[in-house]
């Protein structure tokens, strides 16, 4: 026996039954260490005539009650229940209980072949159109900017039949966003243009055409069927360059003379200019437009190339030299043996002896050395 | 008055050739017959002449050239729906390009943007004891004093860069005068929007509010060819809108947003193109027209 009692295990420390004795026959030893305890669970005895489980004897010293409220078991079947038998979830009514749905089988998958190539593989789609959800944004003016000249002639004369009708009908400018943005044939042709004093008075086609101004929009908005509505307006739309060029030779050239004095009228028209084109005018060169052909001669006008390629392709005589050539971009070392033809022999060799072609770029744009196939 | 000057002269030049023909010796001239006239001649206007002054001024007016007020349209924002007109002074958003003043303006400013922390240590500065370390004679070595003499390595810097302030001064008139020399740059160029007060977005309801909104934003811009293929844009709002400013934080390839009283000279001339809220503009300008008002002293 030690002198010094040590203790093996912390629950040592508790005093045991014989620690307040003060008998000298019992060691120090002896009355420091605690009797020995099993730790692992007792096994519920087979003799118990109620059987209850561990977890029924639980809740029963938790409320101090044999018969304690909540489910007696709360993994089993009917752990919803409460003591009248009413579910919480499921409902019973006419004492009809309703069942739990059972689970469907799924049909048995076909038998997987991998696909070597993405050919016939149903495409998802990329991120951004998956964000966005078809919510595209809609601005005033087209995407696309109008460049051929005939079709921004004949939208100058549509938007100047339009704004004019308003005008001498009474109606007011911030009625033009009804009118349809595209560039319609019909109502460009619609009215013969003649210039006044104050502005233009319109010789129309039919008689009433100046009241059903707005006819048009409506019956096409009632369309019921929208592949119909789409394909009036596809006939009716002056898209096409040879369309557009056969209407601007209709069109007697006085039309470009009409005065623009009056500031609310050439706001209205600049602005049902850009929505069928897409051309802005600077506000700078606002007030300098006196008349429709300043406008016309704005609208033809190209810009100016901001790259010096644009400037030299636009150099005729440049163009006709015979032993000059103008690339927009550094001509490298493999741009000369591509033109000369020696690049693919060059590969075909490299090919054959099973070495690295050349170097491109990776999906994460980064340079790569291709091999050979 | 020196047409009608000229054409006196002229008169008198042919009444001289006429008077030189005549063989009458008492009036005779007896001067020279100058093959060429002295001055040279010029063909005065006339109804006849291509160059119909009076048809000119009906058409290109004084007020042309120097308009008294200017232009400018309102737009809706983002849809860009010219909405109406309204007018600016000429000395606001008309003025001439002065590139002097507009980099006197900038350089004003990159040098009060200037830390000026960078700082070396000089040899009196660097820590260390100041003893000689050898002796002056006897070493057969060069003489040496500290150790922090800029001759030796670990030693001090002696004309390095020294913490100061690099502000510099630029009379205030000229500074807003560069101010409004740039928005008028920018309106002459037609790169200036000017939009509705209260700009804002209806991002659709189904968005997500961390991309969606971004990517929407990216498609206005697209849309309005403001992006990175057409040079940036700047947006400048009255007041800060999280809706906008948060859409266009990841953004910085397609343009830059950012509130009134945080833009400056550079940032106006930074980008292709400035939308701006009108309030937003009329604050800028309230602020920036000191060579336009006098100061008003207070009465004593």
């Amino acid at each position: 026996m030690r002198r010094i009692p040590r203790v093996n295990r912390s629950i040592d420390l508790l005093s045991s039954k014989y620690a307040s004795t003060q008998s000298p026959s019992v060691c120090l030893g002896c009355r420091f260490q605690a009797a020995s305890f099993s730790t692992s669970p007792s096994r519920p005895s087979p003799t118990s005539d109620e059987k209850i489980p561990i977890t029924g004897r639980l809740r029963n010293k938790i409320w101090g009650t044999t018969e304690p409220p909540g489910a007696k078991d709360p993994y089993a079947n009917d752990s919803l229940k409460t003591e009248e038998g009413e579910t919480e979830l499921v409902t019973e009514s006419a004492g009809k209980t309703t069942k739990e749905p059972k689970l469907q089988e799924l049909p048995k998958p076909k038998k997987h072949k991998k696909a070597k190539t993405w050919d016939d593989l149903e495409m998802v789609g990329d991120l951004q159109k998956m964000s966005l959800s078809g919510a595209k944004f809609k601005p005033f003016a087209p995407r696309t900017v109008v460049e051929d000249s005939h079709e921004l002639i004949a939208a100058l004369h549509q938007a100047v039949v339009d704004v004019f009708t308003l005008k001498n009908t009474g109606k007011p400018y911030s009625d033009l966003v009804r009118l349809p943005k595209k560039l319609m044939l019909d109502r460009a042709r619609s009215a013969k243009i003649v210039p006044t004093e104050d502005g233009a008075a319109l010789e129309y086609e039919e008689q009433g055409a100046a009241d059903k101004v707005f006819g048009d929009v409506e019956v096409d908005a009632h369309l019921e069927d929208p592949a119909s509505q789409a394909e009036v307006e596809r006939n009716l739309v002056a898209k096409d360059s040879q369309r557009a060029r056969d209407l601007v030779k209709s069109f007697d050239k006085a039309w470009l003379d009409v005065p623009l004095r009056d500031l609310d009228l050439k706001f209205a028209l600049l602005k049902r200019v850009f929505r069928l084109t897409g051309v802005k005018f600077p506000d700078s060169q606002v007030q300098n437009l006196h008349t429709v052909r300043f406008i016309l001669s704005k609208m033809l006008k190209k810009p100016e190339p901001t790259k010096l390629v644009g400037v030299l392709t636009r150099n005729v005589d440049l163009k006709a030299l015979s032993n000059v050539s103008i690339s927009p971009t550094r001509i490298t070392k493999t741009a000369k043996s591509k033109k000369l033809g020696e690049l693919k022999l060059i590969n075909a060799e490299l090919e054959r002896k099973g070495l690295p072609v050349g170097v491109v770029r990776n999906q994460s744009n980064k340079f790569q050395i291709r091999s050979s196939r | 008055m020196a047409a009608k000057g000229l054409q006196g002269f002229s008169r008198g030049l042919g009444s001289i050739r006429a008077y030189a023909g005549s063989r009458d010796p008492l009036t005779q001239c007896l001067a020279p017959v100058l093959s060429r006239s002295m001055a040279t001649e010029v063909q005065m206007p006339s109804n006849a002449s291509p160059y119909n002054f009076h048809a000119l001024t009906s058409v290109v007016t004084e007020n042309e050239f120097t308009p008294p007020k200017v232009l400018t349209t309102i737009h809706n924002f983002p849809t860009m729906e010219p909405v109406r007109l309204h007018e600016y002074s000429s000395k606001y958003l008309y003025l001439p390009i002065r590139k002097d003043l507009l980099h006197r303006a900038v350089i004003f400013e990159g040098d009060a943007a200037r830390q000026g922390t960078a700082h070396a240590k000089t040899r009196f500065e660097v820590r260390g004891s100041h003893r000689k370390i050898r002796p002056q004679k006897g070493t057969g070595k060069a003489r040496l004093g500290t150790a922090q003499s800029p001759m030796l390595r670990g030693g001090g810097k002696s004309f390095g860069p020294r913490h100061r302030d690099f502000a510099t001064d630029l009379p205030r008139k000229m500074y807003d005068l560069a101010w409004r020399t740039a928005l008028s740059y920018r309106y002459k160029k037609g790169e200036l929007l000017i939009c509705e007060d209260g700009m804002k977005v209806d991002y659709p309801e189904r968005l997500n509010p961390d991309h969606g909104h971004m990517l929407y934003m990216k498609d206005i811009f697209k849309a309005n060819k403001w992006g990175s293929k057409h040079g940036r844009s700047m947006v400048i709002t009255n007041e800060y809108i999280e809706e906008l400013f948060k859409a266009m934080e990841t953004l910085g390839s397609e343009g830059i947003m950012k509130i009134g009283a945080e833009v400056d000279v550079k940032d106006l001339l930074s980008t292709k193109r400035l939308i701006i809220e009108q309030s937003a503009l009329e604050q800028l300008l309230r602020e920036h027209q000191s060579d336009l008002i006098p100061k008003v002293r207070a009465m004593v």
